[in-house]
């Protein structure tokens, strides 16, 4: 009896590699097929840009303050129409840990996060991402979204003048 | 004349079976274990001592890489604290609540999955390995669509969730989990009747429930000692108490009795995400509470207030009242506590984690003493340990 439950026990379990030698295998050859991650994948960091072609960040430093590990610093400047804009942006991707609470708190949309996930490098240093490195010429996830068309002083068009703002108030003005 | 001296040896910390870098120090009388000295810390990262430097909100990326597994359970976790602290655990909205144990369980399927894998493939069956591992990989994905990471999550915001869950998610999970019963049959097939995985596992690593009670072991390896505790049923948290489902627990206090518990808490796992699928209806994920939880990205980029909020939120954080709380969770491997300690600032005074593999490593030295070396591999194998969550 115990050999037979034995036995038993061997041959069901070589019946069922048996069994999956038919099917089609769920691996993919790596370097040479390449997996495309889905949408809210959370991997290399880039800035974006708004329709018009401008850049999105302000240098708010809303990212840098989220960031758990510290690892984007920046330094803000303005440019002639008051328009602030970072100097430089430096996001250190050997201490990113790709958590994506930097997008979450940008509050223009202008850092995101994209799906390529083959960053690795042999030096280190080459892993320090300057502005050049991280800004594209895209609108990423967000294609139609320009801040200055909503807010902001007057870029795209007179301060207060857009479609969803009232104009700015006089506060020299008595009346609500 | 044979020489009869005990022999130390070290296990680890890079050997194969020790599920990490875990060394430990065996006194062998021939292949007996006299002694064994579990030496730990090898992948400290002071996250307790990092938190202290954190926001709240901050701190939650951390807690994916305690339990690396499971790390929804454990953002579930501190989560429920920090809301504990707010006293905002009432506020939570029901779909954020169901669609948390709704991922909680999905979790402890991929928990146990690396588990049954990882256990076999020490024994020898390596063919388990491979098919557990192909069914992580779809629970990886769903994780992926979700979360936008596959293990470290970081999905569960104070207050609720962080963004919805994404279309046809719903028919995908209730795919999967059709599938899983079926997977486990698999496992089953191939293990539970062989003689060979009887052999090794059976009065292996044996333990009595008082002993385990003593030494403050949990979840799964409390209940294969006849223990019936299960902080699901007995503390409920996330509405747990709403759920239909069986605490598995059986008596045989062994190895083989902690591997049919994990496998019937698979089953039991898939119950709880059908009842979990029925109860998703449409609503708010995040609660109305807008000095801690972030406005929706819309009002940020189109009102002033929000905006407002934004920038109040994400620069200061927010500030609990002095106080206290400690919330424990059943982690897929047992009891995941934090204990959170306010004074009043944006950032927690102190917070400390109940591990539950680093309490439950300290029943090997009980349960491996007297037996031989390569059950060694067996009992590390049950305990189901991650020493991301050990070392912290």
């Amino acid at each position: 009896m115990n050999l037979i439950r034995g036995i038993k026990g061997t041959a069901q379990a070589y019946w069922i590699t048996l069994r999956t030698m038919f099917r089609k295998p769920v691996t993919i050859q790596y370097p040479e097929q390449k997996r495309q991650p889905f949408p809210r994948y959370r991997a290399r960091i880039v800035l974006t840009r708004d329709p018009d072609g401008g850049e999105r960040c302000v240098a708010c430093y809303l990212c840098s303050a989220a960031c758990p590990v510290d690892c984007i610093s920046m330094q803000a400047a303005e440019a002639k129409d008051g328009r602030r804009y970072a100097e430089w942006f430096r996001i250190n991707f050997t201490r990113c840990i790709f958590c994506g609470l930097c997008t979450e708190a940008c509050p223009t949309r202008a850092i995101q996060m994209t799906s390529d996930y083959e960053i690795c490098n042999r030096d280190p240093l080459d892993l320090v991402y300057e502005k050049t490195d991280l800004l594209i010429d895209d609108t990423g996830k967000d294609p139609d979204y320009n801040f200055y068309r909503h807010a902001g002083i007057g870029v795209v068009n007179p301060r207060g003048g857009n479609e969803d703002e009232k104009p700015p108030a006089d506060v020299r003005d008595l009346l609500p | 004349m044979a020489s009869t001296e005990v022999m130390t040896i070290n296990m680890g910390p890079q050997h194969p079976s020790t599920h990490g870098v875990l060394q430990l120090v065996l006194e062998l009388d021939g292949e007996t274990v006299v002694k064994a000295t579990p030496h730990i810390g090898f992948l400290h990262r002071g996250i307790e001592k990092l938190a202290e430097h954190r926001t709240y909100h901050q701190i939650l990326p951390l807690t994916d890489r305690l339990d690396y597994l499971a790390p929804m359970h454990n953002n579930l976790g501190y989560m429920l604290a920090v809301e504990k602290l707010l006293g905002i655990e009432d506020q939570i909205p029901e779909r954020a609540q169901v669609v948390r144990v709704l991922l909680a369980e999905l979790t402890r399927i991929k928990s146990h999955l690396v588990w049954i894998a990882c256990h076999a493939l020490d024994i020898g069956a390596m063919t388990v390995f491979i098919y557990a591992f192909r069914e992580r990989e779809h629970i990886m994905n769903i994780y992926e669509k979700i979360s936008g990471a596959r293990m470290t999550s970081n999905y569960f915001r104070v207050g609720g969730l962080s963004a919805d869950l994404p279309d046809g998610l719903e028919q995908e999970i209730r795919t999967f989990v059709d599938s899983m019963p079926g997977h486990i049959d698999t496992y089953e097939g191939l293990l539970t009747g062989n003689k060979i995985w009887q052999k090794r596992i059976q009065n292996v690593g044996v333990i009595s429930g008082e002993d385990a009670i003593d030494l403050g072991v949990s979840g799964p390896s409390l209940r294969g000692s006849g223990v019936d505790w299960d902080l699901r049923r007995d503390n409920p948290y996330s509405g747990y108490e709403n759920y239909d489902f069986q605490v598995c627990v059986d008596d045989g206090c062994d190895t083989w009795a902690r591997y049919k518990i994990r496998l019937l808490e698979m089953r039991e796992s898939c119950k709880i995400i059908y009842q979990a699928l029925d109860k998703l209806k449409p609503g708010p994920i995040l609660a109305d509470c807008p000095k801690v939880c972030l406005p929706p990205k819309k009002d940020v980029v189109d009102s002033i207030e929000g905006l407002i909020h934004h920038f109040k939120i994400i620069t200061e954080g927010f500030k609990p009242e002095k106080g206290e709380v400690y919330v424990g969770v059943e982690n897929p491997k047992g009891e995941v506590g934090f204990y959170l300690n306010s004074d009043g600032g944006p950032r927690p005074y102190r917070m400390k984690i109940r591990p539950a593999s680093f309490i439950n490593l300290q029943a090997l030295p009980k349960m491996v003493e007297g037996s031989m070396i390569a059950d060694v591999v067996a009992v590390i194998g049950t305990l189901d340990i991650v020493l991301g969550e050990i070392d912290r």
